[in-house]
């Protein structure tokens, strides 16, 4: 198995395709950090509960206007000029982890290179054919994937800690109590961020080819949440509560995981472990017996 | 000592059996030619022992192992090219084997190299396996399938895409393997080349294997000969060998000879058989190419198929 991953990270390390990402991907880090803005792609908890709350670290903002339909007299909006303040790099990783479910849309174009490339051109043909069993190459593929995705959250906070130290100083202590404060976010965001990767590795497996795979994730990712359930919401309250169940919303929460009951951080790890389980079993259980073209 | 062997194995699509019982058995040393139209389950076969499709039933035994597991070590030991040879597209030719040198496990560096002399690859650069001719991709296939020291070679219409110098050296380096032990599979639909190498053939037609046949019986059935008639063929025996001293000759019936000799002067041996009394009633020239075998083969099996339909149809209507 070992040896698989390693000639996959040989192959990408010589591509273009990683370095494109990665670049994207810095600069993602470094925009909100440098602007105060966020970069939210789809629906996330930032955008969700900003909408309640206002009172968030920053991300996405919402400000609802009420017009006085008498006078017809247009109130001031409320001055949020502090919330689109660039974070020091005591606040970085608070803000930033916000929107780490943007992990999940890098992870895409790698895992596309982990475990679509394979299929799209055929090469996975060469390396099953010679008796490397199913249930080895699928556990190369999701651990590569995993490690990629875990890399991916690692750099997202350690990098956005550093460049808002560079631009906007650090702003804070950077003890252990701190660091301790952004472990805590972290990890359990890491778990729910493997979970993501899971699914990745799913469609890949399940489509067996690029267009598949990508489609897949929109609409897992940016379609479900994004559209269907903030959709639904509207209609019925009830359906907002299928956001406990969705990754994106969950990684986002993580957030405020010190506010968190220990039931809703439960509950929300659960929700990861879940779509972990169900991922890469059936992952595997389609891939066991898929005819490779 | 057996390499391959499939028993009875079946592979089907949407109800059509692409692979019908096919029980055939490939023997260290040899160079195993499937013949067969496009389409008729060549390369389905080859998935199959590949391991990139499933049998619906039926089994394979590959050096001797038949569990998964045991399947799995063993296809360790051949290497194969299925359909299109298939690399990454970005990667150049000793990128790409580099990769799959890694994968293997292989710690000898040395083998890239090898492997791209052999198919006379060395000289590609950085250009990437996306922009090499059919013929490039085939021989990069080749080194790959032999980067590893195969005992088995399976290779799947290796010279498609190849042109007349391609063609040749495909040829001289399947001989040359096969020399240094390999025992191949190769599929083919261009019949004249798999003639010139392989020592054991089997014809498939519309997923079955229609005949299994070994390079001596075929140049036996393919013999050319003169094919006389007589009103006693053990008497024109007598005579072609006290008048001709014909000895290779062959009694195929009461009335038939095959004669082996005397192709370049037919005229003689009627003569000779009209002076010892034998009456000859036709005397023609015999002997196929394997062409010419494999149409007589598969249009047998077209009568067969086409008289079963009538025959059912008769059923059917009693």
């Amino acid at each position: 198995m070992s040896n698989i991953i390693r000639a996959d990270i040989y192959r990408i390390v010589r591509g273009k395709g990683l370095y494109i990402t990665l670049a994207v991907f810095l600069a993602i880090i470094l925009l909100p950090v440098v602007s105060g803005t966020s970069m939210n792609s789809g629906i996330s908890y930032s955008a969700v509960e900003a909408f309640d709350s206002m009172e968030g670290a920053g991300g996405f903002m919402v400000a609802v206007i009420e017009v006085d339909s008498e006078s017809m007299e247009i109130p001031e909006p409320p001055d949020l000029s502090d919330f689109f303040q660039p974070p020091t790099g005591a606040e970085a990783p608070f803000r930033v982890l916000m929107d780490s479910h943007n992990i999940l849309y890098f992870l895409l174009p790698l895992i596309v290179f982990v475990g679509s490339a394979d299929f799209s051109s055929g090469a996975a043909k060469n390396t099953l054919s010679h008796g490397v069993s199913r249930a080895k190459y699928y556990g190369a593929k999701l651990i590569l994937s995993c490690v990629f995705c875990a890399l991916l959250l690692l750099a997202y906070a350690v990098l956005s800690i550093l460049a808002a130290t560079v631009f906007n100083g650090f702003g804070g202590t950077f003890d252990g109590a701190y660091v301790l404060d952004v472990v805590k976010i972290f990890l359990p965001q890491l778990w729910l961020c493997l979970a993501g990767a899971c699914v990745v590795n799913f469609f890949v497996f399940l489509f067996r080819q690029r267009d598949g795979a990508v489609s897949g994730l929109f609409i897992a990712f940016m379609l479900v949440p994004g559209v269907a359930i903030f959709a639904l919401s509207y209609i019925n309250d009830w359906f907002r509560s299928l956001f406990d169940y969705e990754l994106t919303m969950n990684i986002g929460r993580m957030v405020e995981i010190g506010g968190m009951s220990a039931g809703d951080t439960a509950k929300a790890l659960l929700v990861g472990a879940g779509y972990i389980a169900l991922a890469v079993a059936g992952g595997f259980a389609v891939f066991k017996k898929a005819e490779i073209k | 000592m057996t390499v391959l062997k499939t028993q009875n194995l079946t592979k089907r699509y949407g109800g059509k059996a692409a692979v019908d019982n096919v029980s055939l058995t490939v023997e260290k040393g040899d160079i195993y030619g499937l013949i067969g139209q496009n389409g008729a389950g060549k390369t389905t076969l080859m998935r199959l022992v590949a391991s990139l499709a499933r049998p619906d039933s039926g089994d394979i035994e590959l050096f001797g192992q038949t569990s998964p597991a045991g399947l799995n070590a063993a296809r360790a030991r051949m290497g194969c090219v299925v359909e299109i040879p298939a690399l990454y597209p970005n990667l150049t030719a000793e990128q790409n084997l580099e990769v799959y040198r890694i994968q293997r496990g292989i710690p000898d560096k040395g083998v890239v190299r090898q492997s791209l002399e052999l198919v006379s690859l060395t000289d590609t650069g950085k250009k990437k396996f996306k922009n090499f001719s059919l013929g490039m991709k085939q021989r990069l296939g080749l080194a790959l399938a032999v980067l590893n020291s195969p005992d088995f070679l399976m290779l799947d219409e290796p010279i498609n895409g190849l042109d007349p110098t391609g063609i040749i050296e495909m040829r001289d380096l399947m001989k040359k393997l096969n020399e240094q032990g390999i025992t191949l599979l190769v599929s083919s639909h261009i019949l004249a080349e798999l003639a010139q190498i392989s020592t054991k053939y089997a014809i498939i037609h519309e997923g079955r294997l229609v005949k299994n046949i070994t390079q001596e019986q075929l140049r036996e059935e393919c013999k050319r000969a003169l094919s006389v008639t007589v009103d006693d063929a053990s008497k024109a025996a007598v005579v072609l060998e006290t008048a001709l001293n014909i000895r290779n000759y062959k009694q195929i019936s009461a009335n038939e000879l095959r004669v082996y000799e005397y192709l370049d002067n037919p005229a003689e041996v009627t003569f000779r058989l009209n002076q010892g009394g034998v009456r000859v009633a036709s005397l023609h020239e015999v002997g196929d190419s394997l062409e010419d075998y494999y149409t007589k083969i598969i249009g047998g099996q077209r009568d067969a198929a086409s008289n079963e339909g009538f025959g059912r149809g008769t059923e059917e209507m009693k």
